[in-house]
């Protein structure tokens, strides 16, 4: 095939490398990157794995009416349910409170149990829970109720054998309602015991698995049934900070692949342009020989499809390397093989080279079509300046779709398209204007640099066009980096060495003088001790929740839940006020004030100066909403959606609640204490902290991995750019060599030159970045923006040093090869 | 073999329009070999690129090969051009991305001709240039790039040969080989020459001359470009 030999010999002329390697890394990015993100998505489903043994829970205070819960097998969902109490364990004298929660055979539905038969001793891991007739116990609590394995202990009416020491289970995380330390039962059993009577505190969690369109299927057929009692969870609900990082690191990945297919397709278009340019005159001599011009298209456009199909299997390998790498990352925290990602990363990258290659190497090559024959005789014919905005128009219009396909966000896509546009443009002009001004001051400068200034101002267009190409690719990498940069501090700023990693709760008033001294005396420090009352609200400005919501038309996953109300006269670290004003010392009011925590205000709608009522108990309280309070729930400090003034509260029952530090090697100090204080349950987040920080560092991994690719892309933007502006160069450059200009020169104009380039391309981007990245953070992030004053340096210097060194380095044989040989080249 | 009459160029510049041709009539024999003088811009290249059929006058009508070239679209003149026309430039005209054999097998690949690369070699081997197949035109001095031409020229068996002075970058002693060359393929071939050139000895080697003055030919002076 003609069209293919054309392409081996352009290929080895080293035509083709850079159109190639660009389409490739492109197809690479998006292929590595979307196959990456389908895996964090399993990833989360196996993060639920680890922290609701389910994909869904329904959580509830009754048992729920079994057509609910039959209702779930028409969408193929998989059921289990858990029954959590506390009761009273006893063996021989000794009687110990225990959190237990009696399982069904299917449970776990997600995630594995790990058991074993001598405390400390080797584990193994197991997907039931415990036979009929048999408890498994936590460790802590042999030494407490001196049995071991084989023993039996008396539970209720019944008595069951110890059948193993639980290590560890996949809804520890839920820890927050549990009380410690626990114990795990048959669900058949629970009857005989006798234990669950009319009024007794049991939580009831049904527990569902399957795929994602069944789950929301059925959420939706359960919905209209279930009463405000119920809760419908996920692992967003239970594990918002796992997700929430997930989350970001998906909209990171996202974004990072947006920018990347720009940046891609940005090189793509130069380097075609290139390719097109030097193929004019093959293109007229061809004509000559007698090649018809659709003929000879065709053959340009054969070589196209070659390179897009060669591109796509260069950038599929690569891309499916670089998921690779990165579930391999994944799966040593995830502990669990990540399913291998199906085809649509594949087909992403298909789509992406195709609409790549169409929109941005098909112009130029349309140009040259219509490259007169005549050429061979006018070297000028066909380079009359083409009008370029249509190519432009296709390109830009094309980018967009692709950013706005790959961020599955117009809005993002449409603002950063315009965002740059404005400031590239604005940059561009005024990179236009310095120059012609420049060409007056720099009329008597010496060597060097008026060299380079000269050849910078002899095509003034040409390189402000330059330099706004160098911007968006400095700007894209900028942009990236910045955001990068925060999403990782904000991840370190979250959970700080020595963050909380346990709670005290239930705390009555008396017992802080000895708590507090007991945790002295082991130096354990812990936070403030917060006052909390149990209350729920009922009403707010007279009408009551379930009504409103319903007048609303608001589904009811928000309800009158229990609420945790607390006391303060300041207003706790990490709040702060959005709305109203925290109340001063000492005043009082009637009806008192309360601080409403805002993202429970928005779900209820709850406005400054509304009247809400509490339930407390069998009493009532009526209150005025005076402030609306964010808060940093990331903390692990106690925090609370409702805060009142002191005293308020005073007559209501009321314990205490704590948070502290316990490193991992002296979590044995919890057997003392809690043998010290029966009645104040721990509640351990610390396999919880830890699994955030697992995730976080996995991804931080991932998301580096990722950036280097993208700067790979934005080098190729930039190698493209220069290689365009080179041939011009190398003309220019042989003359004057060849009128007596030394090497030493020419060198240093060239460096000077390319260094203005990027140094003007990254002053543009570091005002263009900054712009964009205020956007990002506090539109689609959701992360507060600070400016960055390094950008100023780092733009530019970034700008200077690459585009002078790619410079450098390409012209570099220009002054090696003797004058006369490039003369006769072109 | 090739014929025009009453030809006319006119092309729009920034000064206004520039009738470089005007009103060209002349005919040319079979195997004949003419040689097209004139001073530098005054307009042979142009007319070369008309006869040939790369270009379309602004009037007149142009026959190549007993058909009329003016009555064509693109696509026919192409065929023409790959069937009957050959082409020696003053700048070579070779592609740099490809090795002279290759430049010489693209047109014989063009037409579609399987013994390409036999042939190619045979020609470049007809030049004098066997052993440089594989060099690329950078790598090659400029006679050598025009006897590539030369043989890229030749490979199509072409029936008339257009060469727009062939010399005119090289320096004397080169160009006379090259001459030697042009005219030895063609009488082998018995190909029909038209030879655009303003040095004497090469004008003189032709059968008869004409001069392009103001835009008309004429006879070439005697004493300038004998017959
Ligand atoms: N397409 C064109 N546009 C403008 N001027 C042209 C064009 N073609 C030829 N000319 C002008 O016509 C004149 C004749 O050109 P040409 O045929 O190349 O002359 P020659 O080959 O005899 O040196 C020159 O002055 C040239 O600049
Ligand atoms: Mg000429």
């Amino acid at each position: 095939m003609l069209s293919l030999r054309l392409l081996a010999r352009d290929w080895a002329a080293g035509e083709l490398r850079l159109l190639t390697t660009a389409l490739a890394l492109a197809v690479a990015i998006v292929v590595g990157i979307s196959a990456f993100t389908e895996q964090l998505k399993s990833a989360l489903v196996s993060e639920s794995n680890r922290f609701i043994a389910a994909d869904r829970v329904l959580m509830a205070p009754n048992p729920a009416p079994e057509d609910w819960l039959q209702g779930a097998e028409a969408y193929g969902l998989r059921r289990g349910e858990t029954a959590r109490f506390a009761s009273m364990l006893v063996a021989g004298d000794r009687m110990q409170l225990t959190g237990v929660k009696a399982v069904s055979p299917s449970y776990p539905l997600r995630g594995r149990l790990e058991i074993s038969d001598t405390a400390g001793g080797p584990s193994r891991t197991v997907d039931h829970g415990p036979a009929t007739g048999e408890i498994w116990l936590e460790a802590r609590m042999l030494p407490l109720l001196s049995v071991n394995v084989g023993d039996r202990v008396e539970i209720g009416e019944s008595r069951l054998r110890v059948g193993a020491i639980l290590v560890k289970e996949p809804d520890r995380g839920d820890a927050f309602f549990s009380i410690a330390p626990h114990a795990l039962m048959a669900l058949a059993d629970l009857p005989a015991t006798r234990i669950i009577q009319p009024g007794s505190r049991v939580r009831y969690n049904y527990l569902f698995a399957g795929p994602e369109k069944g789950l929301a299927a059925y959420h939706d057929w359960l919905k209209k049934r279930l009463t405000p009692d119920y809760r419908w969870l996920n692992l967003r609900d239970t594990q918002p900070r796992v997700a929430s990082a997930l989350d970001r690191a998906d909209r990171f990945l996202l974004l990072a692949s947006t920018l990347g297919v720009a940046l891609a397709g940005i090189a793509i278009a130069i380097s075609a342009r290139r390719y097109s340019e030097r193929h004019y005159d093959a293109m007229a001599v061809m004509k000559c020989l007698g090649g018809r011009e659709g003929r000879l298209f065709g053959l340009y456009l054969q070589q196209l499809l070659f390179i897009g199909l060669l591109g796509f299997a260069l950038g599929a390998a690569l891309g499916w390397a670089v998921q690779w790498g990165l579930s391999i990352l994944l799966e040593s925290y995830v502990g669990d093989r990540l399913p291998v990602p199906g085809w649509r990363p594949l087909a992403m990258g298909g789509l992406t080279a195709a609409v790549c290659l169409a929109a941005f190497a098909l112009p130029p090559l349309l140009a040259l079509r219509t490259i007169p024959p005549l050429r061979v005789f006018r070297r000028d014919l066909g380079n009359e300046r083409r009008r370029a905005w249509p190519a432009i128009a296709v390109g830009l219009v094309s980018l967009t779709l692709l950013m706005w396909y790959h961020s599955r966000n117009l809005q993002l896509t449409l603002s950063l398209v315009l965002g740059a546009c404005v400031t590239l443009a604005a940059g561009g002009f005024l990179v236009l204007q310095l120059l012609r001004w420049t060409r007056r001051r720099t009329a008597n400068a010496g060597g060097a640099l008026r060299l380079a200034m000269a050849s910078l101002q002899r095509h003034p267009l040409r390189n402000a066009l330059q330099v706004v190409m160098f911007a968006l690719a400095i700007m894209l990498l900028l942009i990236l980096i910045f955001v990068r940069t925060s999403l990782l501090k904000d991840w370190q700023r979250q959970l700080p060495p020595g963050t909380p990693n346990h709670f005290l709760v239930n705390i009555l008033p008396e017992q802080i003088a000895d708590v507090r001294a007991w945790l002295g005396e082991q130096r354990i420090a812990e936070t403030d001790f917060y006052p909390m009352v149990r209350g729920r609200l009922t009403e707010i400005n007279g009408t009551s929740i379930e009504e409103r919501m319903k007048r609303e038309q608001r589904h009811n996953e928000v309800q009158d839940r229990a609420l945790n109300l607390t006391w303060s006269g300041d207003l706790p670290a990490d709040n702060s006020i959005r709305d109203g004003s925290w109340w001063k010392a000492g005043t009082q009011t009637s009806p008192p004030e309360v601080s409403v925590e805002t993202h429970l205000a928005g779900e209820l709608d709850i406005r400054l100066g509304d009247r809400l009522t509490f339930q407390i108990g069998p009493e009532t309280l009526e209150s005025r909403v005076t402030s609306l309070r964010k808060v940093d729930w990331d903390n692990m400090r106690p925090n609370f959606y409702m805060i009142f003034p002191p005293t308020v509260l005073d007559e209501y029952a009321h314990t205490f609640i704590t948070s502290l530090y316990l490193p991992p090697e002296r979590k044995t100090v919890l057997n003392a204490f809690v043998q010290r204080f029966p009645t104040i349950t721990v509640v351990e987040m610390d396999a919880i902290i830890a699994q955030v920080r697992g995730v976080v560092r996995q991804v931080t991994q991932a998301i580096e991995l990722v950036l280097w690719l993208i700067i790979g892309c934005a080098l190729l933007v930039l190698l493209a750019g220069v290689q365009a502006s080179i041939d011009v160069r190398i003309g220019e450059n042989a003359l004057l060599r060849a009128l007596g200009a030394q090497r030493r020169l020419i060198t240093g104009s060239l460096w000077l030159e390319f260094s203005t380039i990027g140094l003007a391309a990254g002053v543009i981007a570091a005002f263009a970045a900054e712009l964009a990245v205020w956007y990002f953070q506090e539109r689609v992030m959701e992360m507060s923006y600070a400016p960055h004053p390094w950008t100023w340096l780092l733009g530019p210097l970034l700008g200077a040093v690459l585009v002078g060194g790619t410079g450098y380095l390409s012209c570099r044989h220009i002054v090696r090869v003797p004058p006369m040989r490039l003369l006769q080249a072109t | 073999m090739l014929r025009c009459s009453a030809l006319e160029k006119t092309v729009d510049t920034a000064e206004g329009p520039l009738n470089i041709l005007k009103g060209i009539t002349l005919e040319i024999k079979a195997g004949d070999t003419v040689a097209i003088t004139g001073a530098s811009g005054s307009g042979k290249s142009t007319l070369l690129g008309l006869l040939a059929g790369l270009d379309l006058p602004s009037s007149g009508r142009i026959w190549l090969a007993d058909q009329e070239i003016t009555a064509m679209n693109e696509d026919q003149r192409a065929d023409l051009r790959m069937r009957h026309v050959g082409f020696v430039f003053q700048s070579f005209q070779l592609l740099g991305s490809l090795t002279a054999l290759e430049n010489v097998m693209l047109p014989l690949e063009l037409s579609g001709r399987s013994d390409a690369k036999e042939a190619a070699e045979r020609y470049l081997d007809r030049v004098g240039l066997g052993p440089r197949l594989t060099h690329y035109p950078n790598q090659l001095s400029g006679g050598e790039q025009q006897r590539v031409a030369i043989a890229r020229a030749f490979a199509n068996s072409p029936s008339v040969l257009f060469a727009d002075e062939p010399t005119g970058n090289l320096d004397t002693r080169t160009g006379a080989r090259i001459i030697d060359t042009l005219f030895e393929l063609n009488r082998e071939t018995g190909t029909t020459l038209v030879l655009v050139t303003h040095e004497q000895r090469l004008a003189e080697r032709c059968r008869y001359g004409l001069e392009l003055v103001d835009g008309l030919l004429q006879p070439a002076q005697p004493d300038e470009a004998p017959c």
